[in-house]
Order: C-alpha cells, then structure tokens, then sequence
C-alpha cells in the first residue's frame, strides 16, 4: 500500500468515527440507559458542567445547584403549549413533595437564547412556581449544556409566523446533590410518578 | 389570640376573597357553553402569558350531536393579529408545533377536544399580554354550521384546564404565591 494511500484511508476512518460519535452524542443510547422493572428510566450516563446566567443575570454554574436534587428541563418562553404543560408538572412535582421539595431545585435550561433573556426568563416562570430557576447563556453555552444532557433542538422558521418556534427534546432531567443525573422522565410522565421517584431517591 | 393575628394582618380577608375568586371563576367556567346548530362548544380557555411572549393557545371541547359531520376550518381572536389550528406532535421524544391544513374534523355524534400537548388554537403575535380572569374572543368558522363567536377564560400559565382547575392548576399556583407573600 502506497503511504498516501494508508494516510488517506486512515483519515477516512477517523472521520466516520468521528461522525458516528457525534450522531451518538445527539441521541439517547440505548447502553446509557438502565431502566427498572416498569420500564421506567432510572439512570443515563449524561449532565456535567456548565456556565450559565439565571434569570437574576447571575453567573452560575453547576456547582452551585449541588447539595440538592435539582429538576432540569430544556424549552422556550415562547413555546405556547407543550413547555407550560412541562413546567406546570415541574410545579406539581414540588406540590406533591411537599416539605421533601425544599431539597429540590427546579430548573429550566431555554434553548432559544436570542430571544430568553433573563428579564425574558424572569418573567415567564414567576408565572409557575417562585421556586423554578430559569438559565440562559451565549449561544455556545447553551448548546454545550446541550450536547452534555443529549438535547436535541432546532429552530424552525414557518412562513406563516413573524417568529420563530423551536423542535426540541422533552425529557425531565433529575440530577442528584452530586451532580449525577439519576433519572430520565419522558414527556408525559405524571407528577406523580416523578415525585415518587424523587422520594426513592431521598429515602436512598 | 390566633384568629386576632389573622383579622389583624388581613390574612383572613384575603384567604376569604381567594375563595370568592375561586367560586366566580369555576362557575363562570362551568357556564360558558356555545350553541350553533348540533354543535357544542364548551369551556373554552387559556393560559395567562407574559409580556413578551408572543404566541398564545386556546382550548376547546367540540360535541357534534348531530347526524353529519363538520369541520373547523379557520379561527380568529380579538387579542391576536393572527389564530390558527395547531398540532404537537412527539416524533419520538422531540416536541415538534405544526398548523393543521385541511382543518379538524369533527365526526357526527361524537366530541373533540384541543388540549395540552395535542390539537390547539395557536394565537400568533398576541396584541397584549393574557392576564388570568380575562377573555380570549375567538370565532370559530365550521364549513357546514357556519360561524360563531365564543369566549375563552383565562386561566394560570400553567392550568391544566376547567375539570383540573378547582384540584391543581394555575389558581393554586397564585394562591401559593400569595401564602409565600404572607408569610
């Protein structure tokens, strides 16, 4: 084999590889994930640090949410149906714990940083609950909270509308006092059922 | 010497007035039926927005009592500068919004409700913000029935809708705040 050739094929490999792990990075694996006897997910090898600023126009990071169970969740203000529904639930999670949900931090991540802004985001989840947190960031903050929580989102431009809506991924994330992320709740999961996951994990 | 703290700090009288606000909006909820020919439109609402949320959604339940089926073909509202049919969709766990085309059937004797996380009224470019209590006017144009104009309440940003609204929803979540408030 000619060396250039050998160069060239290895630098064909590299790039499928590098491709394949991106696709991966993007995507839930399935090997991530460990589920419990109902199917619910129960743990998923993600999360980690970040820079971001709250709705106060704080700088933050993930260290100061540790020492509590923290409730993350990815959206937009200007989402009109499915992220109110989501943040309601959130909202009802801390209802269903009762005292137990001073141990847990709501937090919504937007994935529309042009238009969130932290008087944006401030306004928007006071409307919920006083206790969520809301976090944004540049740009490239915020997509890489997203890359390491495995967010997929995209900005969809629709003639139709003067703006702009958002695909996006819809898990609830619950992250322990440590950092880890423990579980993974799809879009649809009742309160209920995610207060008693909480629960679980409280009682260790 | 309990009950003299609440008179005094005027908690008494805002736990009253919340109760009263509670009771006026399930039975103004509770009252808000349209009629248009076999079709019934019942508990038409929303969700209160922020300031610089630009988009808004109205709920509604649809009974076709009648032997032929309808459809809804274009809505409009006084609060916004544009209303359309929109769906969610989970295409496997990404939230995607679409607006429906051909409208939404609404099958001879049988009833469809928009609701959270389905099909909905969208308002686009909303002209001011939707403060809970107030009114949404939207008319509804079926191809059959014709046109008619409801009213949609208000409910909190995050209400689950009329049936939830007296067990968990938006009202509970203001009335949280202002225990918090209280205290």
């Amino acid at each position: 084999m000619k060396k250039s050739t050998r160069i060239g094929l290895i630098l064909a490999i590299i790039l499928v590889a590098a491709l394949a792990a991106l696709a991966e990075w993007l995507v839930i694996r399935e090997d991530d994930i460990t589920k419990n006897p109902s199917g619910l997910i129960t743990s998923v090898k993600m999360g980690g640090a970040f820079n971001l600023i709250d709705h106060k126009g704080n700088a933050v990071t993930e260290k100061n949410f540790l020492g509590n169970y923290v409730l993350v969740f990815f959206g937009y203000t200007f989402c009109p149906d499915a992220c109110p529904t989501a943040l309601a639930d959130v909202a009802l999670v801390l209802d269903e714990l009762g005292r137990d949900s001073l141990a847990v931090t709501p937090i919504m991540i937007t994935i529309d940083p042009e238009r969130d802004t932290p008087d944006v985001l401030s306004e928007y989840i006071t409307l919920f609950h006083d206790r969520i947190i809301g976090l944004t960031g540049t740009e490239n903050q915020i997509k890489d909270v997203a890359e390491k929580y495995r967010v997929f989102y995209r900005r969809v431009d629709d003639q139709e509308y003067s703006f702009y809506l958002m695909d996006h991924t819809s898990f609830i994330y619950l992250v322990d006092p440590k950092g880890s992320v423990i579980s993974l709740f799809r879009y649809g999961t009742s309160p209920s059922e995610i207060a008693d996951e909480i629960r679980k994990h409280m009682k260790g | 010497m309990l009950l003299n703290y609440f008179f005094r700090t005027g908690i008494f009288f805002k736990i009253i007035f919340s109760f009263v606000v509670v009771a006026f909006i399930q039975s103004s909820a509770v009252a808000s039926e349209f009629q248009l020919g076999s079709l019934t439109i019942k508990d038409p609402w929303s969700r209160a927005t922020s300031s610089h949320q630009m988009s808004g959604v109205v709920y509604v339940k649809i009974i076709n009592s009648g032997n032929h089926a309808d459809r809804l073909i274009k809505v409009e509202s006084n609060r916004s500068k544009k209303a359309t049919l929109h769906d969610m969709i989970l295409d496997g766990d990404i939230i995607k919004m679409h607006s429906i085309k051909n409208g939404i059937e609404i099958p001879a004797n049988s009833e469809v409700e928009l609701e959270p996380g389905a099909k909905h009224i969208m308002l686009m470019g909303l002209k001011t913000k939707l403060d809970r209590g107030q009114t949404v006017g939207i008319a509804l144009h079926f191809q059959h029935a014709g046109l008619i104009e409801i009213k949609a309440l208000v409910f909190g940003a995050g209400s689950r809708g009329p049936k939830r609204e007296n067990i968990k929803g938006g009202l509970q979540g203001d009335q949280r705040k202002n225990a918090h408030r209280n205290h």
